[in-house]
């Protein structure tokens, strides 16, 4: 964990609280009581748009109630402290997904992801600021304002779930919610010092996610501990019949397969490591982690990768289709602002997206309908597709010999507040460690690899086959506990 | 790569969308960047590709064919603009 005041977290994993909560030491309303003074005392940061004071107090005290009545009556997530994005539905609640579109803007239902982390007894403690729709790298696109980075509050957060990120980081709660469409988890969290992590594609329910790129985004979770992270997949993870996407495949019970067994094959990508956007401090720490687990006999080698080049290029030409078709929702009609300006129906639309949306949302949209408009669908839309199935080829033929492959997850440590704003191919660029896992739907960990000589924290992240979670997660655990230590 | 005016016109009418003046040049600006970066996919023969992704490895589940409600029309309604009660209010679309 990076430098943070003594005081700001108490409890750095769920099985720490429920022992805890056993022994009597500690309430749910001790809980929330902390964690409400904690986001008190961050709110120079701007991570939380929404506390739910009164809620998640009476809702501890409830459980608290539940607790002394009957000691097994309570669920899997006891005394779990968590916030949600501001992408994510929670039932009675507003989103504004860090758009003017959506001010004002109540969910009829919540997330399935959600709702099953309630029914499980978490508390949701509040809602967290973001990139407007999940779109940027640096939680400065958004109509809340930006959130700001715990260790250096003159550096970004990352994004788009930058906030969950920096709550985490700052101790405001244990878990949170963070969705991830191109690393809008990993970087953040890498970015931040904690760990991030987003399953494969199809593992969690999108129902309930406000839509940027259904194809690539997944729902992931930030948290301080891979024993977190396990278990919050594992109630979340799953059929729905609300999202035809999700997988049938069955769900393990993650937080109980955490101990690696044997040793790991793991392949890089030299054409990663040479990349010259690479910091050679976080390049030279990768780089020892890897020795580090040859020593201990897991088996590490460099394989060709040479789609390296296209990964970005492809991920922006099929995200931005996929945000215009999703974005076109939003016509001041049915739901979200309406501009005041419109004198007839076509200004309805026009106007109020006009004014609704952010600069980089626009800009998406207008790229979006360019690659899908006719005349360039072939050229762009229907190439990309192409060349995505070749990438998640490529990854399939590579998963028949290796368990893992190895990346840093961001070529740099946390731009300047300001840095990125104005340079958006320079804000893609950045994201090319991440990309890969969403185009080609594999579950991907972000862990905090050590700290920059800038003083600002980075990470090392691990990808596996689809739905090899388990095993991805096992050895996410032994490589935090066994090789990483010194953080 | 360059991007006239006439075309960002049209992306403008395609996704309902208007710029003023300082804000069309930027967009102009920052699309041709972006799509020079793009180009760098036209080093790569797609002839020889053979399909796109398929992501989901299901097969499509299909579920029973039963109409259920799953919002009632007071709560349909509750987050738009402009409402009656009943329907969904806009500007006037036919000229009498």
């Amino acid at each position: 964990m990076p430098a943070l005041k003594e005081n700001t977290i108490v409890y750095t994993c769920h099985s720490n609280i429920i022992s805890a909560l056993n022994k009597g030491t500690t309430s749910c309303k001790e809980l929330v009581t902390h964690y409400l003074k904690q986001i008190e005392e961050q709110q120079h940061l701007n991570a939380f748009v929404e506390v739910y004071t009164d809620e998640a107090l009476a809702k501890a005290s409830e459980l608290d109630k539940k607790y002394a009545s009957d000691p097994t009556s309570v669920g899997k997530l006891f005394g779990m402290v968590t916030a949600v994005k501001d992408v994510i539905c929670y039932k009675d609640h507003e989103i504004n997904a860090a758009s003017k579109i959506l001010s004002n803007f109540k969910s009829l239902y919540s997330a399935t992801a959600v709702e099953r982390l309630v029914n499980e007894d978490a508390i949701i403690i509040g809602r967290v600021n973001c990139d407007e729709f999940g779109m940027g790298s640096t939680n400065e696109h958004s109509a809340h304002g930006p959130t700001l980075n715990g260790t250096n509050p003159e550096h970004v957060p990352g994004g788009s779930s930058g906030a969950s990120a920096v709550a985490v980081q700052t101790g405001c709660c244990l878990t949170a919610l963070g969705t991830d469409t191109g690393g809008s988890v990993r970087q953040p969290a890498a970015f931040c010092g904690v760990i991030g992590f987003k399953p494969s594609y199809g593992r969690i329910s999108r129902h309930g996610l406000i839509a940027y790129a259904s194809s690539f985004e997944q729902i992931g979770v930030l948290a301080t501990s891979v024993e977190d992270i396990a278990l919050m997949l594992e109630v979340m993870a799953g059929v729905d019949d609300h999202d035809s996407t999700v997988s049938t495949e069955a769900v393990e019970a993650y937080s109980n397969t955490l101990s690696f067994e044997g040793k790991a094959k793991i392949a890089y990508f030299e054409e990663a490591f040479k990349n010259d956007r690479l910091d050679s401090e976080i390049k030279q720490e990768s780089i020892d982690l890897v020795e580090k687990w040859k020593i201990e006999g897991h088996q590490v080698e460099a394989v060709d990768f040479d789609l390296m080049d296209y990964l970005i290029p492809t991920y922006y030409v099929l995200t931005t289709a996929e945000a215009s078709s999703n974005l076109s929702r939003y016509d001041g009609v049915r739901f979200g602002q309406r501009s005041e300006a419109a004198q007839n129906f076509e200004e309805v639309y026009s106007k109020s997206r006009s004014e609704g949306f952010g600069k980089e949302v626009k800009q998406r949209i207008m790229l979006g309908t360019y690659v899908l408009s006719a005349g360039y669908y072939d050229e762009y839309y229907g190439k990309a597709q192409k060349i995505r199935g070749a990438i998640k080829q490529r990854f399939e033929t590579l998963f028949e010999t290796y368990d893992f492959v190895v990346m840093p997850t961001t070529p740099t440590t946390a731009f300047r507040l300001g840095q990125q704003v104005n340079d958006p191919v320079a804000m893609y660029l950045s994201d090319i460690y991440t990309v890969p896992a969403n185009l080609a739907g594999l579950p991907a960990i972000t862990l905090p690899l050590a700290v920059h000589s800038n003083g600002l924290p980075y990470g090392i992240q691990l990808m596996a086959k689809p739905f090899d979670e388990s095993r991805l997660l096992a050895f996410s655990q032994k490589t935090i506990t066994e090789f990483v230590t010194n953080n | 790569m360059e991007i006239d005016k006439s075309l960002i016109l049209k992306l403008e009418k395609l996704s309902r969308l208007t710029f003023n003046e300082t804000e069309r040049k930027e967009v102009m600006a920052n699309l041709s960047n972006i799509l020079t970066m793009i180009k760098k996919l036209d080093e790569i023969d797609s002839s020889q590709l053979e399909s796109p992704a398929q992501l989901s490895t299901n097969v499509q589940p299909l579920r029973e064919d039963i109409a259920k409600q799953s919002i009632t029309r007071e709560q349909a309604l509750s987050n738009a603009p402009d409402q009656n009660g009943t329907f969904f209010k806009v500007p006037k679309v036919i000229e009498q």
